[in-house]
């Protein structure tokens, strides 16, 4: 999934001075040992690509957090993708991302189905799902429909604008997660150790700053809405950690280039009138209450499951299924990407990192996707 | 940012609708106004998945 910011000065963004300037004035902040989290997989990217961790004074450390829509989708929402995906009659669309993560069995994805011949098909916005079901008025066209509070809007606007149209011959399989929960999941967790957020700031653009004032009330810790150029992950942390320096836990806002205190609220109402909130599995992480969005009632005329009742039979209870904790059996036992989205460990902790498991051959999702840890210490740290 | 007619879908006027051609880098597509209506032309956009979420200031110095 691609966000785009028009970079019309990413001199500025990318400045190495000035990289050095916040790196300079951290190091004059820091009196003790500060461990932060980035929740974004963009930010991770960034971070690793960037090396800005390699800049952070001793004892300041980040860990990578699990903002990665791909590497969370359940292994029943992949295998019910699949499953559709080998009907004849139905065009199955997702994000280029998910066509190449594995479903419960290890080495099923929606690129062998489509090598297979099924008609899977690459979509870079759910509203190109329209046009594909004008089409193919024959035909079954199901979106594969992933994302945190980003996505979720353009989501559902292709439901309003398929229940406006009339459109019966298209479906949704909504696999939509919430990242304040997951958040809060992770802070709860026994073996947590972060102490400060950095927030993804295209989530912020949407969501505003309400949900995370919640967050820093309920648990006591600063949050800092950050962007994604060197410069604004740099002065987001150095935000951070003055917060903790100082003791105090509230939400600041490191990207108002973008992000307005209300969020937007067109998209905010777009969710609220399509979704509600559940609870719900993540691959690796196991069921987070209040962790995801389902379709309405008024909605379910959309649902794959309504169109394939027998195919799917209620993905739900299996999706609950999901293990709790780490175990991920479709992954071989060596496969740590659980303990990653929790970011208990890191990629090269991995024994399998680099050496059987690469983006090329992934045992987990973490090395698929252009957004997952794994991914971004092969690209930019691969030793 | 340059506001098009609205695709020959459904009604004009109704904010569902509401595309604009947004230039990534010279590179033109339509993106959905729908969550955006104050976006003007000229105006610099963040944009997810064919969706316009919010107006970008300009950058900082």
């Amino acid at each position: 999934m691609s966000t785009t910011v028009p970079a019309a000065d990413t001199r500025y963004a990318r400045s190495a001075e000035a990289v050095e300037r916040l790196a300079a004035q951290l190091a004059a902040t820091a009196t003790r040992p500060w461990t932060l989290m980035e929740v974004c997989g963009g930010q991770t990217h960034a971070i690793v690509r960037w090396g800005l961790d390699q800049l952070l004074p001793e004892g300041i450390r980040l860990i990578h957090g699990p903002g990665c829509p791909v590497c969370v989708t359940p292994a029943a929402t992949l295998d019910a993708a699949l499953a559709l995906a080998r009907q004849p009659e139905v065009i199955l669309c997702s994000y280029g991302d998910m066509l190449r993560v594995p479903g419960s069995r290890s080495g099923d994805d929606l690129l062998g189905v489509r090598a297979a011949g099924g008609d899977v098909r690459l979509l870079t916005s759910p509203l190109q799902a329209i046009a594909l079901a004008q089409a193919h008025p024959d035909r079954l066209v199901v979106f594969l429909a992933v994302g945190f509070e980003t996505t979720a809007p353009a989501t559902a606007l292709l439901v309003r604008q398929a229940t406006a149209l009339g459109l019966v011959n298209l479906a949704l399989l909504p696999a939509h997660v919430r990242v304040v929960p997951a958040m809060e999941a992770i802070l709860s967790g026994p073996d947590n150790q972060v102490q400060g957020f950095l927030a993804a700031g295209h989530v912020g653009a949407v969501m505003g700053t309400a949900e995370l004032q919640g967050l820093v009330q309920r648990q006591g810790v600063p949050v800092v809405i950050s962007g994604f150029e060197p410069v604004e992950l740099m002065a987001g942390i150095l935000r951070c950690v003055q917060l903790l320096e100082a003791g105090e836990s509230a939400v600041a806002n490191a990207y108002g280039r973008v992000v307005q205190e209300g969020g937007n609220p067109e998209a905010q109402q777009l969710i609220e009138a399509v979704f509600e909130v559940v609870d719900q599995p993540w691959r690796g992480l196991g069921v987070i209450p209040a962790g995801g969005l389902a379709l309405r009632p008024a909605y379910a005329a959309l649902e794959a499951r309504h169109h394939r009742p027998q195919l799917l039979e209620q993905p739900q209870p299996a999706a609950a299924q999901e293990p709790q904790q780490s175990q991920e059996p479709h992954n071989l036992p060596v496969c740590i990407s659980g303990q990653i989205l929790r970011g208990v460990r890191r990629p090269c902790d991995c024994p399998a990192f680099g050496s059987s498991c690469t983006p090329e051959h992934p045992l987990g999702a973490p090395m698929v996707s252009s957004e997952g840890a794994c991914a971004a210490y092969h690209r930019y740290r691969p030793n | 940012m340059e506001p098009v007619e609205p695709p020959d879908l459904s009604g004009g006027g109704d904010p569902l609708w509401r595309v604009a051609e947004v230039d990534f880098g010279g590179v033109r597509q339509a993106v959905s106004l729908a969550c955006l209506p104050q976006a003007r032309v000229g105006d610099q956009v963040l944009v997810h998945v064919g969706l316009a979420l919010s107006i970008v200031a300009e950058d900082e110095p």
